[in-house]
């Protein structure tokens, strides 16, 4: 539906005739953050937006982003039963650190006064941040491991999101699926923060409104991927239409089967793939020689995505097996990506080529 | 219940402390929690807020209305802990309403319908000296009112653990909001939203049906 009445049913929200969606590989991924500043610089730098990060990569294990945000609760439980959950804070979602630059910088007190950061809300020594665990990890010593989970909107088939508003503000957009969120209706209730399982709307403490990833739709309406997607300079990505047979998203995720969701339990369907992490470091035993066995143990794979994942990890890793005997491997060729523009097909514009304009909703 | 007619400017009559709410009589209305869980019409608007349950914790309002011919005032005092700030993103402010049939038909329960719409007067406890004119025509639709209009000019003071709250408008309203004629009668329903147990929305104390009030002349 592209923008319904407002007693418009759920199934009216939900309806779209096409839906694109977002391939991340996490083998590739190296933690840089050009993601997660290509989206910040795009979209939240406004007043009230400064701790959000709609786009954010984070360590894996750890708390995530936002913190905690797998123990809060959401989504659809085993029976398919909504179950709200609690609403993160500012410390949370990663505060937006104030800094002391005027009195270093300014104030003839640089050779006395340290750079320090303190929260928004208190001014106190922040004991949370964006990614104030980075790098740390799992595992023992000498096995100590860990990756990088980029996350956004996951833009699921069955929003609870959406589901959740009282007042209708939330609404897939019929010509790509993509959810979005009504200023104009949002009264800033935040049930759809509580019941979006991966915390992936954001309140706004001065306009007083939900905001949250919108896939970049004014790019995408024109041909062009998601800031987050082009500017990712790990090839970690795809981005297209889910049905489009001929692309390497659709060969991923339906054709070879080992583009995955992220918590599929959570029973929403999320539009955002990953290729699972299929090799680590070698593990040290205990008499400190180097064994044939990874670090990452599979029970940790399994808690991000299910039990599926053990297959993926296998086909992947006899797809890697077969490249190093000197053989073909369709998959691997894929996940190389030699062609950077492959991985957006249909959506390879330049967007320095393009005038970006926001098409007007019609209001009903 | 009435409206009584006293013979005071706007600001006495928008003060909640102001010498006329002495001399004008309130009535106490009990309120309930708004029935949410195991709600067929609220599962279809939203089956996340039907699985409410620890709402509604505010039980009483007390209730006052007063009109100088030019505006009416409804005042209105609970006991309840004052939050009036959100300060974190996890938190929620107080809030009150008073709800008013725009057709003979109009239901309270499920805030009007598309024939049958209602008007609500809504504060909220971080805005000062406002409130804002709402329309709904059915659970789930309370817009702003978008015709343009003079705010609900509302005043709100926290005294030993009771909000005292006055809001005031004009009696004449001719562009789909409620209308109110002296020497006639209207119809009144009034909510609460306690902030500190994260009520807002439909998760809020209300008086149930509508409240026959008759207007001084």
């Amino acid at each position: 539906m592209a923008f319904a009445p407002q007693g418009a049913s759920k199934e009216e929200l939900k309806r779209h005739s096409r839906h694109i969606a977002n391939i991340i590989d996490l083998n590739k991924c190296m933690g840089c953050q050009t993601c997660t500043q290509a989206c910040k610089s795009l979209w939240t730098s406004r007043e009230g937006t400064e701790q959000m990060r709609w786009m954010n990569v984070t360590t894996y294990p750890g708390a995530g982003y936002p913190r905690d945000y797998e123990k809060m609760g959401g989504g659809f439980d085993e029976q398919g039963e909504p179950s709200p959950g609690a609403l993160p804070n500012m410390s949370d979602v990663g505060d937006a650190f104030k800094f002391n630059h005027g009195e270093v910088l300014y104030g003839d007190e640089g050779d006395k006064v340290r750079l320090k950061p303190s929260t928004t809300l208190t001014g106190d020594d922040p004991e949370w941040g964006y990614n104030w665990d980075e790098d740390e990890g799992g595992g023992e010593w000498p096995n100590g491991y860990y990756f990088y989970l980029p996350r956004k909107c996951y833009h699921c088939t069955d929003a609870p999101c959406l589901d959740a508003c009282t007042h209708n503000a939330i609404y897939k957009r019929d010509e790509d699926g993509i959810v979005v969120l009504d200023q104009d209706r949002c009264h800033g209730d935040r049930l759809c923060v509580e019941a979006c399982p991966y915390k992936a709307i954001y309140y706004n403490p001065v306009t007083e409104k939900g905001e949250k990833c919108m896939m970049c739709y004014p790019r995408v309406e024109q041909g062009i991927a998601p800031a987050c997607d082009r500017q990712c300079p790990g090839r970690t990505r795809l981005f297209g239409y889910i049905d489009d047979e001929d692309s390497d998203l659709y060969k991923m995720i339906h054709v070879h089967k080992v583009a995955i969701p992220l918590h599929p339990e959570f029973g929403t369907e999320p539009n955002v793939f990953y290729i699972p992490p299929f090799e680590s470091t070698k593990a040290f035993a205990e008499d400190g020689s180097i064994t044939d066995n990874g670090r990452l143990e599979m029970n940790v794979l399994e808690e991000l995505f299910g039990p599926d994942v053990e297959g993926v990890v296998r086909k992947l890793r006899g797809e890697r097996a077969k490249k190093q005997r000197g053989e073909e491997s369709v998959i691997m060729d894929l996940l190389i990506g030699r062609n950077f523009w492959d991985r957006f097909k249909g959506f390879d514009k330049d967007p320095a080529e393009q005038v970006m304009t926001f098409r007007p909703i019609v209001k009903q | 219940m009435k409206v009584s007619r006293v013979d005071v400017s706007d600001d006495e009559l928008g003060d909640p402390h102001g010498k006329v709410w002495q001399s004008v009589a309130s009535q106490n209305f009990p309120l309930v929690p708004t029935p949410l869980n195991g709600n067929p019409a609220i599962k279809k608007i939203s089956p996340f807020i039907e699985k409410s349950t620890d709402h509604g914790t505010i039980n009483q309002v007390s209730v006052a209305s007063a009109h100088n011919g030019i505006a009416l005032a409804v005042h209105l005092t609970w006991a309840g802990e004052k939050h009036d700030k959100m300060v974190d993103l996890d938190e929620f402010v107080d809030g009150a309403a008073v709800m008013f049939p725009l057709t003979p038909n109009a239901n309270a329960f499920l805030m009007g319908s598309p024939t049958d719409p209602v008007n609500a007067w809504y504060w909220k406890g971080n805005l000062t000296d406002q409130g804002f004119d709402v329309i709904a025509q059915g659970y789930g639709t309370s817009a702003r009112s978008r015709s343009a209009h003079e705010p609900i000019r509302a005043a709100a003071q926290h005294v030993a653990g009771n909000w005292h709250l006055v809001m005031c408008r004009a009696l004449k309203a001719d562009d789909g909001r409620a209308n109110f004629k002296p020497g006639a009668a209207t119809r009144m329903a009034f909510a609460v939203w306690d902030g500190g147990n994260q009520e807002r929305a439909g998760r809020k104390s209300f008086s149930g049906d509508f409240i026959k009030v008759d207007i001084d002349p």
